[in-house]
């Protein structure tokens, strides 16, 4: 393999684990906060790219106010989740808010073959055009596009968590939500605007990623694994982690893939193992998890 | 200014509270006293909204307090600092303080934390520290002037000298004597009860989730009663 094919396919992994990063950072914002983990993050995604489908190919809507409209939907999806489900029963053990998260993840993988049918349906790409070269490194528009939503995305959360009170509430709950009800923070709607966040996420991350695959109502089931595998290395306490691990596992299963196509998936899974063995904190988690 | 009256308030199906009437002035620090289990903390989460009011009401200046959120009763101008200070440790003790002053605006916000960087110096050298770094001390600061940032008018402090220093307890108790006298009104649960009744106007002792006495500070450091089972024996 000569180095500029090691450029390209790293660059190559660095998109998809751009994707892996943005459904794991959605899932570590949920469970650090409301103390849920998510199992229907990537499905929530897959059930919001349907509707742009048919934004795109129906209503003719353009582009760029699909992608408002996907984070919009996510965001109303994610608040009616967080109010009339997770509300209810958010003082029940893990197992069965587990078991309620991948219920909803059939729920909405049920609703889509139900209405859509399971036909696989090709996704066009968002921007379309030759792939720009720059010296040795060939992108495809829709890789840069992938690429630069997912800093963008990285920077807005870090603002929301670390400069606005809402987010700094939720950091605080994260760490003693007793003590965060007791200052009179209203965790209720706290819970909402992360839900909201976080399946606005889960909707970007889908849009941007189903080009490659085809449209079905199974196609975000992978992507979920591997978002979790993310979030396992990355330590699970922090957005950041989870960001890092995604890249990793992205650059890492395309450095596999180009010379061992049949074990891409599994692979990471064993570095993961292996990751857990010798840091079972993960690569950034400071601590036990304290809350999971 | 606060009435808690006949309130009965628990968890699951046990009622931890049975009829309990306290009420509190303008001005006054009043002590609640009492063993562990008697209903102490009980009281003050029934107060903040914490737990629900189950029979009997909670009632601040001529407002009911019955069925509101803490967040709703921290608005009202009441704060709480719980017992075991719940710093959280991750954030810096900036963040800790502006999230006692969380539906305050961002002016007042840096108004509070100004005077509460007046009013503990220490906490104004460790702004950019990680809670979890401070000592003992000076988290119960923190815990102390974060519940303050509300600008409260009444506040409650429960256990606040639990595991301190006894030159660190005089410290906390000083400081609620300030408190006193900046014109906020302190319902005071502790261990220490010797202090406590120094420090406080009145006092309430419960016992298993009712008041069994109550009178002035002086009256009940003078009880027979109260001195053999809360203050040592005889002195």
């Amino acid at each position: 393999m000569n180095s500029s094919i090691l450029l390209n396919l790293t660059l190559r992994g660095l998109t998809t684990g751009a994707v892996y990063a943005l459904v794991g950072m959605g899932i570590v914002l949920i469970l650090q906060t409301t103390n849920v983990m998510n199992f229907a993050q990537g499905d929530t995604g897959m059930f919001i790219t349907y509707l742009a489908f048919f934004m795109i190919t129906t209503a003719k809507v353009p582009y760029s106010l699909v992608l408002i409209l996907v984070i919009a939907a996510g965001a109303v999806i994610g608040l009616l989740v967080e109010r009339f489900l997770m509300r209810s029963v958010r003082s029940r053990s893990h197992l069965s808010l587990i078991m309620l998260t991948l219920g909803l993840s059939l729920v909405f993988q049920g609703l889509a073959a139900f209405l859509f049918n399971t036909e696989p349906r090709l996704f066009p790409p968002l921007v379309t055009g030759d792939p720009v070269q720059v010296g040795p490194v060939v992108l495809s528009r829709q890789d840069i596009v992938v690429l630069l939503a997912t800093l963008v995305v990285f920077g807005i959360l870090y603002l929301f968590l670390y400069r606005t009170k809402q987010g700094t509430a939720a950091r605080s709950i994260s760490q003693d939500e007793y003590a965060a009800r007791v200052l009179g923070i209203p965790t209720p709607s706290i819970y909402m605007l992360v839900w909201a966040i976080g399946s606005a996420l889960a909707g970007l991350a889908a849009l941007l990623i189903v080009p490659r695959f085809s449209l079905e109502p199974s196609f975000m089931g992978l992507i979920q694994v591997k978002a979790f595998s993310a979030i396992v290395l990355g330590g699970m306490d922090s957005v950041f982690g989870a960001a890092v691990g995604g890249l990793i596992i992205g650059v890492v299963e395309n450095l596999v893939a180009y010379q061992f196509p049949a074990i891409k998936d599994s692979f990471m899974l064993i570095v993961v193992v292996i990751v857990l063995l010798v840091l079972p904190q993960g690569l950034f988690g400071k601590r036990q998890q304290r809350r999971f | 200014m606060l009435r808690v009256d006949q309130v009965v308030s628990g968890y699951g199906p046990i009622d931890v509270l049975n009829h309990v009437t306290i009420h509190l002035d303008e001005g006054e620090i009043v002590a609640v006293l009492g063993a562990n289990g008697a209903g102490k903390t009980t009281l003050l989460r029934t107060i903040t909204g914490l737990i629900r009011v189950r029979k009997g009401s909670v009632t601040f200046g001529d407002q009911l307090l019955n069925g509101l959120t803490p967040a709703e009763i921290v608005k009202k101008g009441i704060a709480h600092v719980p017992e075991g200070r719940h710093i959280f440790p991750d954030l810096s003790v900036e963040e800790n303080l502006v999230l006692g002053a969380y539906s305050l605006t961002r002016s007042q916000q840096k108004d509070r934390l100004a005077a509460m960087y007046a009013m503990f110096g220490i906490l104004a050298e460790r702004r950019n520290q990680a809670g979890g770094t401070l000592s003992g001390g000076e988290q119960q600061m923190l815990a102390l002037a974060r519940g303050l940032m509300s600008n409260p008018r009444l506040i409650l402090l429960d256990e606040p000298s639990l595991g301190l220093a006894p030159k660190i307890i005089g410290a906390v108790f000083d400081t609620m004597a300030k408190l006193r006298e900046s014109g906020v009104s302190i319902l005071l649960v502790e261990q220490n009860a010797k202090r406590s009744l120094e420090l406080a106007d009145r006092a309430y002792i419960l016992v298993t989730g009712q008041v069994a006495l109550e009178g002035t500070a002086r009256d009940l450091s003078g009880n027979e009663t109260v001195r053999k089972l809360y203050l040592g024996g005889t002195q």
